[in-house]
């Protein structure tokens, strides 16, 4: 073994080209809280890496502030043992990682650094880098959203459809199963057959450590740990690594989008983004803004969301997915963040604390949530009862004082408000426990159609059950049919038709 | 209002250009003073390493820095200084053994040209 060493050392030492070139330096003047002034670096440039030279080895910094006769950088490690009057040098790169196939089922750093304990991510081949600043594709780069990304929550892929390549925001306050929802989507996915698998890639920002390995633990249980990443900024990481997280997420799902695979990215979530961003602005003396934010938060989640696309076929065809997280304060959905955020993506689904106290889990509301892709993400299958199920739903809502209050109302009323809370029953949903598309079509033409109106409200939730497992053991094959057409074609229905009578009796 | 080390550079570099030495030690008093007076004494250090820098840019010259891993004889400083070719430099030397062997030169803080055995050991192994 040593004497492969020695080979080894020989062959690095002959291949070395030792040219010394005049290099740029500047001195740190101020240290603290995780940023430096550095003067001198006159021509360095914004987003580049600076090298501080410290006893214990160089630890790299981001250029952000470029003043005059100064720089405000942001330390990229530990900011122990860094003193005013150390040496930065440039090194003329900009923030970029390494990203490819061999992160799949890794756990990464916002540097791309490996946090699991399993050694080095790229051992045989040189890897790819991409900036964390990118520009997002332009308008003649895309094509329109048509292909679903189906999360397997019944009231989403029915009511709130996301398409590959859409930004859906998923906002509520705090313990309303928002991060549930985007590891079902997660789950989901290797169900999901006749289309591509997509790559996840969940960044977790200013989370618990314990909730990250909780998350880790629970994808790896389901088996989707194989095609995802975690990208991990924990609560105890410094506030430049909460800041690069998401575009490092992102920068690793346009990766896999250039070469024409699908990604989803999730960001859990924005609003501590937003608080990591406004940390590092007042530290850096930039003006602060309302609720001193700095003036420019707006474009630090929009040059984010943008970069979530679908490619035309000429650029490869491949998807970016986002689904990002804001967690509201006491249900305020009109405070400065999440306003922000809803007028860049395209919908939101809406969790309420109220909703999920009454036992109703999902806790969706599906009044003020919407998806502006529409049907447009949805196979025919679905379209052809997600119409009638929201538009009964909608009735209900409207009718719902009315079941407070126990007024007599007519007959048709009192079918409708029986049909609303059928519908409301079977849209509720366990937590990790996603149904594929073609069983949630089933069960939505099965309620849809008057198939479950002589059963009774407490009666709906096993007796739903009992019609998916009836439908999976049984009648496996017009299950298939619907996977495979993604289509409720007229022989097909017959068969689900004749399933849900024999069911019924 | 607290005035930048900056500014109290560039007024002391431009009081004291071209002037006797008598006046120059009173006015250096006078300018301790002033400087007191403004609470700005802490940042004595920067407000004098810039005033420096500001005369020498002056005068045309250049702060030039050689580090090397253990003293040298005159003749190679010589040397080293010849192959800076022309211009005028205000030469400084420092011995760090941390360099191993070799020479490390930095212009003008600045810029530098690291060419020391510890440089070189850096770049081959990172």
């Amino acid at each position: 073994m040593s004497y492969e060493i020695i080979e080894k050392l020989k062959k690095t030492l002959g291949e070395y080209d030792n040219k010394a070139e005049w290099q740029e330096i500047g001195t740190v003047t101020e240290v603290g809280d995780g940023v430096l002034r550095i003067s001198g670096l006159e021509e360095v440039k914004s987003q580049e890496l600076i090298m501080v030279e410290t006893e214990k080895g160089e630890v790299p910094a981001l250029a952000l502030n470029l003043e005059e006769g100064a720089i405000g950088a942001l330390l990229l490690g530990e900011d122990a043992g860094i003193q005013s009057g150390f040496r930065a040098k440039r090194t003329g790169q900009i923030l970029s990682l390494e990203v490819g196939e061999e992160m799949l089922g890794r756990i990464v750093d916002p540097l791309g650094r490996p946090m699991d304990g399993r050694g080095e991510i790229f051992k045989n081949k040189k890897p790819v880098r991409y900036f964390m600043e990118r520009k997002a594709p332009g308008v003649l780069d895309r094509e329109g959203v048509k292909v679903p990304l189906h999360t397997g929550i019944k009231a989403i892929d029915s009511m709130i459809p996301i398409g590959r390549g859409q930004r859906e925001l998923i906002i509520g306050d705090r313990q309303t199963g928002k991060t549930a929802i985007a590891l079902d989507a997660v789950i989901n996915q290797k169900r999901d057959k006749g289309r591509k698998l997509p790559v996840c890639i969940y960044v977790a920002i200013g989370q618990k450590e314990s909730k990250v390995a909780q998350l880790i633990k629970t994808l790896e249980e389901n088996g989707a740990l194989k095609y995802s990443i975690v990208v991990v900024a924990g609560a105890a990481s410094p506030a430049s690594f909460w800041y690069l997280a998401p575009y490092a997420g992102c920068a690793i799902g346009e990766y896999f989008m250039d070469r024409g695979d699908d990604a989803l990215v999730i960001y859990d979530d924005l609003s501590k983004h937003a608080w990591g961003y406004r940390q590092i602005s007042l530290l850096l003396k930039r003006p602060p803004g309302r609720e001193a934010y700095p003036g420019d938060v707006f474009y630090l989640h929009s040059r984010l969301l943008e970069r979530a696309a679908k490619l035309s076929k000429e650029k490869g065809g491949g998807s970016l997915t986002a689904l990002p997280i804001i967690e509201t304060q006491l249900g305020d959905i009109s405070a400065y963040i999440p306003t922000n955020v809803i007028s860049i993506t395209d919908g939101q689904i809406y969790l309420e604390s109220d909703l999920f106290n009454q036992g109703l889990r999902p806790a969706i509301n599906a009044g003020l949530s919407v998806s502006r892709v529409g049907s447009s993400a949805q196979t025919k299958a679905m379209k052809k009862v997600a119409g009638k199920l929201r538009l009964e739903l909608a009735q209900f809502r409207e009718l719902q004082a009315f079941v407070q209050f126990a007024s007599e109302v007519d007959e048709a009323t009192k079918k409708r408000i029986k049909r609303g809370e059928i519908l409301t029953e079977i849209l509720k949903q366990e937590d990790l426990k996603p149904v594929p598309f073609e069983e949630q079509v089933a069960l939505a033409y099965a309620a849809t159609n008057g198939y479950c109106d002589d059963l009774k409200r407490q009666e709906m939730g096993e007796a739903t059950k009992g019609l998916a497992a009836y439908l999976r053991d049984i009648h496996a094959k017009t299950l298939e049919k619907i996977a495979e057409s993604g289509d409720l074609a007229q022989e097909t229905e017959e068969l689900l038709k004749e399933a849900l009578k024999a069911w019924h009796r | 209002m607290k005035i930048p080390p900056k500014i109290y550079a560039k007024v002391f570099a431009e009081l004291v250009k071209d002037k006797n030495p008598e006046k120059i030690e009173a006015m250096i008093k006078k300018f301790s003073a002033l400087v007191a007076k403004n609470g700005d004494i802490a940042s004595k250090e920067k407000i004098a390493a810039l005033a420096e820098r500001y005369l020498r840019e002056t005068d045309g010259k250049h702060s030039f820095l050689i580090e090397t891993a253990r003293n040298l004889p005159e003749g190679s400083y010589a040397a080293i200084l010849e192959k800076m070719g022309k211009g005028e430099y205000d030469v400084k030397k420092m011995v760090d053994e941390n360099l191993i062997a070799g020479v490390k030169l930095t212009v003008d803080e600045s810029r530098e040209l690291d060419l020391s055995l510890r440089g070189i050991l850096k770049n081959l192994f990172d």
